[in-house]
């Protein structure tokens, strides 16, 4: 299998007179078709190394290579354009536009890449928001909906464009546990049937454990890495539950 | 020199137009007990009527003064109640008078000159006892070149008054400049404060918005897409504020016109053209959309990462 997405030294520095530095030399490549998570303390760098891959932010030096495609020479709007095009983004929070119902939401990325929908693509929105069983809120506005139900809209939304990858940065982060639970399972869902890139940012073990692959970023560096294809899923459970002090932390950061 | 020498004099200048002898007086229209006051004019109906068009004015009756035939200002047949046809008794300023027969009835435009009663030149010279005439008349093909007309002809005519509109007007013009200098500095202000007012309402929309304008940046939306949503902005609020206004002057100037209507008519004649009604809605669009550049500045400028980082 090709890898989705391949890291060389990657470096990120923050500030100009003060430089704090929030990663080091990252090299990591990540196989296609899988669901990767990474996890780490707060303020380790794993959400910004997940807004790097998300072509979100600039590393301050390294190589970033996309599904076959060196993305470092790309300037901002044809970033932009990557982005719209190839990556789905979930967030701890949906910012969805209030603005808009349901339906509308999900179609945006459309909208900003190619213009007015035409039929095919909505009824993609509402296939989507059937398969994830919001198909009864389209005509609502945001403000209409649960927790839940935004967070299971910004995800039909990340996925109306068909994306190469789709980066969740603690999507759960905001949910009842039960819920948590649902819409993990629908990503997972979403990763084996369409079979795309999810790659994670959680605080969560129960979540970290049903990835194929998990990664710990400790103080900027990749600590741990493990794949359950070579360790089995048990093991890489028993050493998650091994890392249980990590997870004692807050939610959000860097 | 006889007026009728100055009058062929200025016949033959190619700045002028037409040059209208006059006779002017005032009088009294008696009806009954009541006495009406009027200017009485005396002319010669193909000069005068280039300068004060009777013909196309008249509301009802026949443009033929002569003899005892005259005709009368809409605001004169008002007040006095006199209509085309009647038979009224005119006076003097000396107090003698005579019978005249309304020959037809004008609308001028103007309170002032719907309160005349125009007779033959002739006529007039007899009935309020002038030799000669009163004044020529002339209107010239530049209105601007008024003055220095006048100029010449004094230079040439030592023996009569010569004065231009403008100096004629000198007080109402120098007020109406005023005017209109103090009305250019009003706009200029109002145009400043709304288009500052558009630019800090935009900016804070544009802040307000700003989390969604990261997501959106985020999804893909490019730099210039982002501003773009504010330049449009910008420009429907000019252009939705300049239907109101328009609808509001429109009306206001209604309104106006109404509440200083006098009897014979309004009191000044208001000539609203398609430019005066453009020009300020342009404007209005114009400015609303140079007011959306900070915004739109603001908007291309936004790093995504400031909205997600911080929620």
């Amino acid at each position: 299998m090709d890898d989705i997405i391949v890291l060389n030294k990657i470096n990120k520095s923050y500030g100009d007179e003060v430089v704090v530095q929030v990663l080091f030399d990252i090299d990591l490549s990540i196989k296609s078709g899988q669901f990767t998570a990474f996890i780490g303390p707060s303020g380790s760098g794993k959400s910004t190394l997940l807004n790097i891959i998300g072509l979100l932010e600039a590393p301050t030096s390294g190589k970033i290579i996309l599904d076959n495609q060196d993305i470092s020479g790309l300037d901002k709007n044809e970033l932009a354009t990557y982005r719209n095009e190839k990556i789905g983004f979930i967030f701890q929070f949906h910012y969805l536009l209030p603005e808009f119902t349901a339906l509308e939401n999900i179609l945006i990325p459309y909208w900003i890449g190619k213009g007015k929908p035409p039929k095919e693509v909505i009824d993609q929105a509402v296939y989507l928001m059937e398969r994830i069983g919001i198909k009864q809120y389209g005509g609502k506005y945001p403000n209409q909906l649960s927790g839940g139900q935004q967070q299971r809209v910004a995800i039909a939304r990340s996925l109306i464009n068909r994306p190469r990858i789709i980066f969740a940065d603690e999507p759960t982060g905001n949910l009842d546990s039960k819920t948590s639970g649902m819409v993990m399972e629908l990503l997972r869902e979403i990763v084996r049937e369409d079979k795309t890139n999810l790659v994670m940012v959680t605080h969560d073990r129960d979540i970290a454990a049903g990835a194929d692959r998990v990664i710990e970023i400790v103080d900027g560096r990749i600590n741990c890495d493990f794949t359950v294809d070579r360790m089995g899923r048990k093991e890489v459970r028993r050493e998650l539950e091994h890392l249980a002090c990590i997870f004692s932390g807050a939610a959000g950061g860097q | 020199m006889s007026w009728q020498r100055y009058v062929d004099y200025m016949d033959g200048m190619k700045e002028i137009t037409v040059a209208a002898p006059m006779v002017n007086g005032n009088g009294y229209i008696e009806k009954g007990r009541s006495s009406f006051p009027v200017i009485i004019k005396g002319i010669t109906l193909p000069e005068a009527d280039v300068i004060y068009k009777f013909k196309n004015n008249l509301v009802t009756g026949d443009l033929r003064p002569g003899g005892n035939n005259v005709l009368i200002g809409v605001a004169s047949s008002e007040k006095s109640g006199l209509q085309a046809g009647d038979t009224f008794y005119l006076r003097n300023q000396k107090g003698s008078g005579d019978y005249f027969i309304i020959q037809g009835i004008f609308d001028l435009g103007s309170s002032a000159a719907n309160n005349m009663v125009v007779m033959s030149l002739d006529r007039a010279r007899t009935f309020l006892d002038i030799t000669g005439i009163s004044a020529i008349e002339i209107q010239v093909h530049d209105v601007f070149a008024a003055d220095g007309l006048a100029k010449e002809l004094r230079g040439s005519f030592s023996q009569v008054k010569v004065e231009s509109w403008q100096e004629r007007n000198k007080e109402l013009l120098s007020g109406l400049r005023a005017q209109d200098t103090s009305s250019v500095m009003i706009q200029f202000f109002v145009l400043l404060s709304i288009t500052l007012g558009i630019a800090s309402v935009l900016a804070i929309i544009a802040i307000q918005k700003s989390r969604q304008l990261g997501i959106l940046k985020a999804m893909g939306t490019n730099d210039k897409s982002a501003a773009r949503i504010f330049i449009i902005q910008g420009f429907s609020m000019g252009f939705a504020g300049a239907l109101v206004d328009i609808l509001l002057g429109l009306g206001m100037t209604e309104l106006f016109m109404f509440g200083t209507k006098s009897s014979g008519g309004p009191t000044y004649e208001l000539k609203i053209t398609l430019a005066n009604i453009l020009l300020p809605a342009v404007l209005a669009a114009a400015s609303a959309t140079v007011a959306a550049l900070v915004p739109a500045r603001r908007a291309a400028g936004l790093n995504p990462m400031e909205v997600i980082r911080n929620g």
